[in-house]
């Protein structure tokens, strides 16, 4: 084997490839070689980092130096620094926002300190696209722990003993979930994993199966001997083609290992998978809809029981997990069940992986233990919020979650506190948001996209989400009614007691939520006709105050519509007869005299 | 012992072993493990509102208004999805339950459009019950009207989705029930609608508007279109419907005196569930058409003139026995109706019989092939004559041959669809491609008429195989050594040369019948063809070698074309048999009838419909009778048998429409039709179908059971039946097949009385092979090179004197284009829209023409019925069901380009 020097490792999850990482990486690579360091330095591309706000990111080791915000134009000086002459190029580091002191190694970040990893123990570390590289890393150790040397009865029930429970939101045992798909007698069973990642600003899933698809497989090959399942799919949506590419690439790799196919690992047992790509409907990610689009139909749910665990896939018992359930069954294997159950809480164990988005400083990947209070994720991972603005809620669990105040800020993350709290653990999506957002606006954000997405199918989601709308529609347009909040609570009540399936029964908890926590908003919005946060154009009437206003003319140079009056040395003043509140002088001006 | 009151279990004998006890409202109630809370309550008499179920299609749980509540959990769940399980304490309409179904209407309503005024559905529309039963009136909510485009360019149905509330059921029936696959579900929330690909106009889908969706939509979204009537009829009557030999139930929806809609009835159990086909739904126009014919007509100095029913029925008695007076009884023919009722067609022949003392009777049913039936029914002797459509949905493998029943019976290719569906190997033997092929697991595209060829060649094949069954061979048959050294004597590439089917399919074929029992489907291009009689013979020999015979789901499903082909032949409406299909030269069962009917019958055979012909050619029949038939649009060289009925003294048409051989008759006697009287139908599978009046005849016309008492009262029979109930009497004393038909309401079946023991509990004769025959490669002639095939298309039937009366099926563009292969098509230099003529030894037509891609270089497709059935001017006037007879199915022609 080639032994380098250093290691440069270029972040290639999608996030980074958007902000450019991969012409970085061409370019290091011809730099490197035009400066003859081309069989000293190696360069990787690794699946997502995690920290995406800092992207194009890249660590190099053996120091763990962490490189971020790259750009081509960086990569002569970067190579005639650092791996020529040894200086790390220092404007290129992190730099703390509060303090603006350098942190130079990544684990030095508060970002990453504050994190424990093992789902994603291999984010940024390896190549995705080579197996070696994961074996290097204990691949498969739990793998082949579990085909040679234990029986489906010890696997399940060391993982009921680790506690761990479905990631994709409802959070049922998934000990108990083989448990009950080993009891089936079936001759053909399946094994499903749900990578039908939906939610907005949700992207856990896709990170873990671009950094690392083998754990992912492996944790598929685990359950499936418990399950004495012999074939599987992976469900990943088609918006995610370098994780569907990744995990093609791995499976193929893992077919040429023999560690999927006939008799893995000489142990005599056979399983083997696909990759099946969604066409892009959020309800697929409701399991009975996913297997209905896997068996060629449109994606609709349909009514439990049958449950999959009976009657799956074209009609065979299947068992369905989602991407980071898997990824954890490997670690689990490898390290038992005691080590596992003792992170986390009394019945959240293990880690949860968070997609941290919104107005929040360090936008990325993060993976705490259960337990971890929003606080710590919010503030001392995610660096708070920018540019000095208050916080006001985070919206977590997607669409069908619920958000939650500043009060619930010391919450634990686990199953049960969020629920408590009005909210859902979901997949992992959070979504922070800053003064500026208007929450009535937010919660009809969620309900047009939950309206957008409904199948259609059964009554109240189709009729009820519409109707929601149109009155959160109404609210934010200035003309709500004191009674609205009563039908939206009515109806709220109707869609969660009624409808068919997952996306119906949570789709009125972002309504809820907001009502249980910003009930004022809705009101300022129906009695006051005012938005608080701004937001709704409709209720905005903009004015000029004389006191800050500096005469500098910016409101009237942007005006589509000729209502800022303004000359030269004069106050500006606005005609509301011709201002449409589109808002651009409010943004062009600089001193906040427009409100 | 408490009895289960479930419909299945009642059937079964149930003892409630395993059953579920739980409480319903309060009320304790039992049912069988798998029943879901809806149907436990349903079946207890406690409603619960729902717009999405539907007891013929899977559980949906889309509407939520069958919402209850599980007392002792406080769990709300859609009790059409819920199975019922122990110890549940459901309330049907608990405040919650009320509360929530409530604003689910409510919000229903809301979207509705305001156009209840003017919507087909009327008072039936189940959305508006409900919210009436639950007391909406104002939904309170300000109105979202769910606008969608208004579909209504073809002529039977209109779709206004602006009133679909996504029930499914229409999705539903499409794929479960009709398999259609025209229809789905596209766009989401509540942009959802059902639509069909790329949201084309229906008639540009695969629908085939059976208009089972139109009967189970719950509101307006689909509705009949007609011109005549929209709204709520005034009262529903069930009735058997009057066009194929399927049988369907019906159920009319009468305005006044009129009929102004049909939909499939909602009784249990039968034939067709809950669909129909477009002729069953949309083509009883002919009931109201000005053509009906109201009043008796006698020809006066060339001229029909009206007349009194006296004065008609006297000239008809006269005129008749007059001439089998004065010419004997062999100058008189009755031509009576396979669409007529049993009660009719028997007392047709026996006026025939008695009366005029001939056996010259015939029916309609000649022209389905009747005659090569008659040989394989002797061979059983009258056994499996009982044979439930039901059962090809249980059959382990079906093989379709000459039939095209997509068209000619749908409602029949709809349970071999969904047997397909399920997964049943489907084997379709047809030398074109047809509708069920698409749902097959394979074609067998063999020459025209050499099918005889490739039965015998499988059946070759398969012994070789080794995969007869030889406990049924040992068992039930005679004869089967020979018959094995017969088939291992036949030279399989001589096979493969005459019917043009390659080895490798003949093999496939037979790998997907190894071991199995087999349905066999035979239609029209198995019955009306030249080897008619060989190849029956061949595919029961078929049948007695795979033990394909004594079960539901196997054996032979013979089609017929007309609704009481059956029922016509048993009631003796046939030149060579008696009522009971008991044959005239047996002269136990002549006694009988004799001693009977106080009356001599001579044991001579009559003539059948194409003697008649000849004989009214020749000169020697002088007087017909002619009772619901139109053999001038029926029989083939139209003009032929124009030239020869003109030549008859006197001929007399008992019909209800006016019709070609209306034209020529010299009485005529209005009769009703089916929904216009009572009476029985014998349908394909063997049931009695009984039925009563949904609405009076127009004008004066009369039910023709009467028409025909009247007539034998003034022929000189000494008393007149008068009622049906006597008539039913009469034949079942003669009729032991029949002895149910007493029973006059609902559905009884046929008495099969075979001495062979396979049909039999214990004891018998055992079924013999019949001798293996093979035939030679077939030349085409220079003068006639191509090959047509004669066909039917779904919204005709038969000669389509009927279904061409209805402006529905009138206005469907329907130019009845010839068809020709794409190789023929490019030989010929057509273009779309050219009209070619094609002329055989016997006639010609000329139609438009069209490419179908599918087809065999060298045949050419014509659709029967359109034109007035001109295609049968190129075929001959040769008996059915001879040895040397050519056959009607196909025929050699040349082709013009004009």
């Amino acid at each position: 084997m080639k032994v380098f020097r250093s290691h440069a490792l270029i972040c290639g999850g999608t996030g980074c490839h958007a902000s450019g990482s991969m012409e970085v990486k061409t370019a290091l690579e011809a730099e490197l070689e035009k400066q003859g360091l081309g069989e000293e330095v190696k360069v990787v591309e690794t699946g997502c980092n995690g920290y995406c706000a800092a992207g194009p990111v890249m660590v190099v080791y053996p120091e763990g130096l962490f490189y971020q915000k790259l750009t081509v134009e960086d990569v002569p000086e970067l190579v005639s620094e650092h791996f020529l002459k040894g200086r790390p190029v220092e404007r290129l580091f992190y730099k703390e926002p509060e303090k603006r002191e350098l942190i130079p190694e990544m684990l030095d970040i508060p970002f990453f300190a504050n994190q424990l990893l093992i789902v994603l123990r291999n984010k940024g570390l390896i190549d995705a696209e080579k197996i070696d590289e994961y074996i290097a890393r204990d691949g498969y150790q739990a793998a082949a722990k579990a085909l040679l040397e234990m029986t489906p009865e010890e696997i399940i029930q060391e993982i009921k003993d680790s506690g761990l429970r479905g990631r994709g939101g409802a959070g049922f045992s998934t000990g108990t979930k083989l448990e009950l798909g080993a009891r089936s007698k079936a001759e053909i069973k399946y094994m499903l994993c749900n990578a039908d990642e939906g939610d907005p600003g949700a992207f856990m899933d896709r990170s873990v199966l671009e950094a690392d698809p083998h754990a992912v497989l492996e944790g598929i090959i685990i359950a499936a001997k418990a399950n004495d399942a012999h074939y599987g799919y992976i469900y990943c949506r088609a918006e995610y083609p370098l994780a569907v590419r990744r995990l093609n690439i791995a499976i193929e790799q893992a077919r040429e290992y023999g560690l999927l196919g006939k008799d893995i690992l000489g142990s005599g047992f056979d399983f083997d998978l696909e990759v099946y790509q969604g066409a892009g409907a959020f309800v697929c990610g409701e399991e009975t809809a996913l297997i209905a689009s896997i068996e060629g139909k449109r994606g609709m749910p349909r009514p439990r029981p049958p449950f999959p665990g009976e009657s799956g896939i074209f009609g065979y018992p299947t068992v369905n997990s989602n991407v980071e359930t898997y990824a954890n069954i490997p670690q689990i294997i490898f390290r038992g069940a005691e080590w596992y159950s003792s992170i986390g809480t009394e019945t959240s164990k293990g880690t949860k992986v968070f997609a941290l988005t919104g107005t929040v400083n360090n936008i990325g990947l993060v993976e705490v233990p259960m337990g971890t209070p929003l606080r710590t994720i919010i503030y001392d991972i995610g660096g708070g919020i920018p540019n000095k603005k208050k916080f006001k809620a985070v919206q977590m669990g997607g669409p069908s979650g619920g958000c939650l105040p500043e009060e619930q800020l010391d919450l634990p993350c686990d199953y049960e506190s969020l629920v408590q709290a009005g909210a859902i653990m979901g997949s992992g999506g959070m979504i922070v948001m800053d003064q500026d957002t208007c929450m009535v606006d937010m919660a009809r954000f969620f309900m047009d996209f939950v309206q957008d997405e409904s199948c259609g199918k059964c009554t109240p989601c189709r009729e009820g989400t519409k109707r929601m709308l149109q009155i959160l529609d109404k609210i934010c347009d200035g003309h709500g009614e004191p009674e609205d909040i009563t039908i939206l609570e009515e109806l709220s009540a109707d869609i969660k007691a009624s409808a068919l399936c997952g996306l119906g029964q949570t789709g009125p908890n972002p309504i809820l939520s907001t009502l249980r926590y910003f009930r004022d908003e809705y009101e300022a919005h129906i009695l006051e006709k005012r938005c608080p946060a701004k937001r709704c154009v409709n209720l905005l009437k903009f004015t000029v105050d004389p006191e800050k206003c500096t005469k500098c003319g910016s409101c009237f140079r942007v005006c589509p519509t000729g209502a800022v009056i303004w000359e030269k040395k004069q106050l500006a003043s606005i005609d509301q007869e011709k201002c449409i509140q589109c808002l651009s002088c409010f943004s062009a001006c600089k001193f906040d005299a427009i409100d | 012992m408490i009895p289960c009151l479930f419909q299945d279990c009642l059937a079964k004998g149930c003892f409630l072993n395993g059953h579920i006890n739980l409480s319903i409202d309060g009320k304790t109630v039992i049912c069988p493990p798998g029943a879901s809370v809806l149907e436990a309550a349903e079946e207890n008499g406690i409603k619960i509102p729902t717009l999405c179920h539907h007891s013929g299609l899977e559980p949906f749980g889309a509407c939520r208004l069958c919402l209850v509540e599980d007392e002792n959990t406080g769990r709300l769940m859609a009790s059409c999805v819920t199975p019922a399980a122990p110890d549940m304490a459901v309330l049907t309409a608990s405040p919650r339950v009320i509360k929530h179904r409530r604003n689910i209407v409510r919000l229903m309503m809301a979207e509705h459009p305001e156009s209840c005024i003017v919507c087909s559905k009327g008072n039936r529309c189940q959305l508006r019950r409900i919210a009436a039963q639950l007391g909406i009136g104002e939904t309170g909510l300000y109105p979202m009207p769910n606008y969608k485009a208004y579909e209504q360019a073809n002529p039977f149905m209109v779709r206004d989705l602006s009133k679909c509330v996504l029930c499914g059921k229409c999705i539903r029936a499409d794929h479960e029930l009709v398999v259609a696959g025209a229809i789905d579900y596209s766009h989401r929330g509540f942009e959802s609608r059902p639509a069909t690909v790329h949201e084309l106009p229906l008639e540009l889908s695969s629908c085939t508007f059976c208009g089972t969706c139109l009967s189970m939509c719950p509101t307006g979204a689909l509705a009949p279109k007609n011109n005549m009537f929209v709204g709520t009829p005034d009262r529903e009557i069930p009735t058997v419907c009057g066009f194929c030999g399927v049988g369907c139930s019906l159920s009319m929806g009468v305005f006044s005196d009129t009929v102004v809609e049909v939909n499939p009835s909602r009784g249990k159990n039968t034939v067709n569930g809950s669909t129909l086909c477009v002729r069953g739904h949309f083509a009883h126009d002919f009931l109201n058409v000005s053509q009906r014919l109201t009043r008796p007509l006698i020809r006066r100095d060339g001229q029909m003139s009206p007349a009194s029913w006296d004065e008609a029925l006297d000239t008809a008695a006269t005129r008749f026995l007059a001439v089998q007076k004065e010419s004997g009884p062999s100058s008189v023919a009755f031509l009576g109706s396979s669409k007529c009722t049993n009660e009719e067609n028997y007392l047709f022949q026996k006026i025939a019989r008695v009366l005029l003392k001939t056996n010259s009777v015939d029916n309609g049913g000649y022209l389905s092939g009747r005659s090569a039936l008659a040989p394989l029914y002797k061979r059983t002797n009258g056994g499996d004559r009982v044979r439930s459509l039901a059962g090809l949905e249980k059959a382990e493998a079906i093989v379709v041959i000459g039939a095209d029943v997509t068209e000619t019976l749908p409602v029949v290719s709809y349970g071999l669809k969904r047997a397909a569906q399920k997964g049943t190997p489907l084997i379709v033997i047809d030398p074109r491609q047809t509708g069920l092929s698409a749902h097959a697991s394979m074609r067998l595209p063999l020459k025209p008429q050499t099918d005889l060829e490739l039965i015998n060649g499988l059946s070759a094949l398969l012994v070789r195989k080794k995969a007869q069954n030889a406990i049924f061979t040992d068992h039930f048959t005679k004869g089967f050594e020979a018959f094995k050294e017969a088939l291992l004597k036949l030279d399989l590439e001589k096979t493969g040369r005459v019917t043009g089917v390659t080895p490798e399919a003949l093999d496939e074929a037979a790998e997907y019948l190894r071991g199995k029992s087999v349905a066999f489907v035979v239609g029209g291009g198995v019955l009306e063809q030249r080897y008619a009689a060989l190849t029956l013979d061949a595919l029961f020999n078929l049948c007695l070698m795979t033990g394909s015979l004594g079960h539901a789901g196997a054996g032979l499903y013979v089609l017929a074309q007309e609704n009481n082909q059956a029922g016509a032949w048993d009631m003796g409406t046939v030149p060579d048999a008696l009522p009971g299909r008991q044959p005239l030269n047996d002269s136990l069962a002549r006694e009988k009838f004799e001693r009977a009917w106080q009356a001599s019958i001579s044991p001579d055979r009559g003539l059948d419909l194409i003697r008649m012909i000849e004989e009214a050619e020749k000169g020697n029949l002088k007087a017909l009778y002619v009772m619901g038939e139109n053999p001038l649009r029926a029989l083939p060289q139209p003009d032929r048998v124009k030239r020869a009925l003109e030549k008859l003294d006197f001929i007399v048409v008992q019909d209800i429409l006016k019709t070609e051989t209306t034209e020529i008759a010299d009485v005529v006697l209005p009769g009703a039709a089916f929904s216009e009287k009572g009476g029985s139908f014998t349908n394909l599978e063997g049931r009695i179908q009984f039925f009563n009046p949904a609405v009076p005849p127009p004008g004066e016309a009369k039910p023709d059971w009467e028409i025909l008492d009247l007539l034998a009262r003034k022929m000189g029979s000494p008393r007149r039946f008068g009622s049906l109930e006597r008539l039913r009497g009469e034949i079942a004393g003669l009729v032991p097949m029949y002895a149910g038909i007493n029973e006059g309401s609902g559905a009884v079946w046929v008495v099969e009385a075979s001495d062979k023991e396979l049909f039999k509990n214990e004891g018998g004769a055992r079924v013999s092979f019949a001798p293996v025959s093979s035939i030679e490669e077939e030349g085409q002639s220079d003068s006639y090179p191509l090959t047509v095939i004669l066909g039917s298309v779904r919204f005709h039937l038969g000669s389509g004197t009927r279904t061409g009366y209805s402006g529905r099926v009138r206005e469907f563009h329907q130019n009845g284009a010839v068809e020709l292969s794409p190789q023929d098509w490019t030989a010929f230099g057509l273009q779309a829209g050219d009209s070619v003529k094609l002329t055989s030894a016997h006639g010609s037509v000329v139609r438009e023409t069209a490419k179908n891609s599918a087809l065999t270089q060298g045949l050419v497709f014509v659709p029967e019925a359109v034109h007035n059935n001109d295609a049968r001017n190129l075929i001959g006037l040769f008996p059915l069901g001879q040895p040397d007879s050519p056959g009607w199915k196909t025929c050699p022609v040349r082709l013009e380009k004009l």
